[in-house]
């Protein structure tokens, strides 16, 4: 399939847009979790893995200074954080990302479907069973933290 | 032939249903959740084959969140068919699908709009009442660009496969001469490459 999650590309007009809003926000020292959100969120869809990484730093910095109780954020960075990792061809991470989600939310079929087209990916790629054998163990701290702080919301 | 993709975006508060919708038609199945979609999530289908070739419908269901809402921009750019989504028991869903509406026609002239209202199943079994009038709602529809309303219901299936192969076939319809003068060019040149995929903006 030519057009999908992980080969959409962003619109320069958007990029262009939420990056200059982000700059904006940065110089008058009043960049809003939003701005960032979004500047992230084009980043990670960008053409060039520079931009991607870029975004993947902004995600981690939102996931890490994010209130706890928040959980519906959360899960919108560790989404794009997965889809940031798959496009740099960083297959393990993505896959730490969308476990520690599914962990959390079993059932999501939007991520369960990034994660058959991450494998795939990895297929294509010659890349097999790196990523399979480890699961969650592998995931660094901050990752399985985020999935405890998730579940710990759901049950409240 | 040539492979036909039609680009189709799901708006709508959240919800309203648009991802039950997309489940209903992709797998023919019903998934009551209260899951909310992330940004926006991909699906195609093959709809039906045309004499031109392949109908594809390639579906973006986009996060129906307040907070996706200054990106859904990014989904909806150069679709060639739009489907706005409302619950049809709910008032608010139905003011914001007109947002959706202005905003589509503001930017995407050539977006074919579709009405589309969900959860047709309360009115029928729970008798619930619709939150907008048939007097409003045609009024509504004739005072903007509209080309079809649908009332339809995930659970029950209700005219789900309808909606999307209507829109399928309108996209076919509205390009005729296109593919007509697409296969023109084919049939003159010696090139036999004529699985190539085809796409209008």
């Amino acid at each position: 399939m030519e057009e999908d999650i992980l080969n959409e590309i962003v619109s320069s007009e958007d990029l262009k847009k939420f990056e200059k809003k982000y700059h904006i926000e940065l110089a008058a020292g009043n960049l809003q979790r939003q701005t960032r959100f979004n500047y992230a969120w084009c980043l990670v869809r960008s053409r060039y893995s520079a931009d991607i990484r870029k975004g993947i730093i902004l995600l981690q910095e939102l996931c890490r200074t994010e209130d706890l109780s928040n959980e519906s954020s959360k899960r919108d960075y560790l989404y794009y954080l997965a889809l940031g990792n798959a496009r740099i061809k960083e297959y393990t991470t993505a896959l730490q990302y969308t476990r520690a989600f599914l962990q959390v939310e079993p059932g999501n079929q939007q991520v369960a479907t990034l994660e058959t087209l991450i494998k795939k990916k990895m297929e294509t790629d010659g890349i097999k069973g790196i990523a399979l054998a480890g699961g969650v163990a592998l995931a660094v701290g901050g990752i399985v933290t985020l999935g405890f702080a998730l579940a710990k919301g759901k049950s409240k | 032939m040539i492979n036909i993709k039609v680009k189709t975006v799901l708006l709508g508060n959240s919800k309203v249903g648009k991802t039950s919708l997309v489940r209903r038609f992709i797998e023919n199945k019903f998934i009551d959740s209260d899951v909310s979609t992330i940004g926006g999530a991909f699906v195609s289908k093959e709809v039906f084959s045309s004499s031109y070739g392949e109908v594809s419908l390639c579906i973006w269901d986009t996060a129906g969140e307040e907070k996706y809402e200054s990106v859904t921009r990014a989904f909806y750019r150069n679709a060639n068919a739009a489907i706005v989504c409302y619950d049809v028991t709910c008032a608010k869903s139905w003011s914001r699908a007109k947002g959706w509406v202005s905003k589509l026609r503001q930017f995407e002239e050539k977006c074919v709009i579709y009405l589309c209202a969900t959860k047709l199943d309360l009115i029928k079994e729970m008798s619930a009442s619709k939150a907008v009038s048939e007097d409003v709602l045609s009024a509504y529809i004739s005072s903007v660009n509209i080309k079809q309303h649908f009332e339809t219901s995930s659970k029950s299936g209700e005219n789900v496969d309808i909606m999307f192969k209507t829109i399928a076939n309108d996209y076919i319809q509205l390009n005729k001469e296109n593919f007509a003068e697409y296969e023109n060019l084919c049939l003159t040149s010696n090139d036999s490459e004529k699985t190539c995929c085809f796409k209008f903006f």
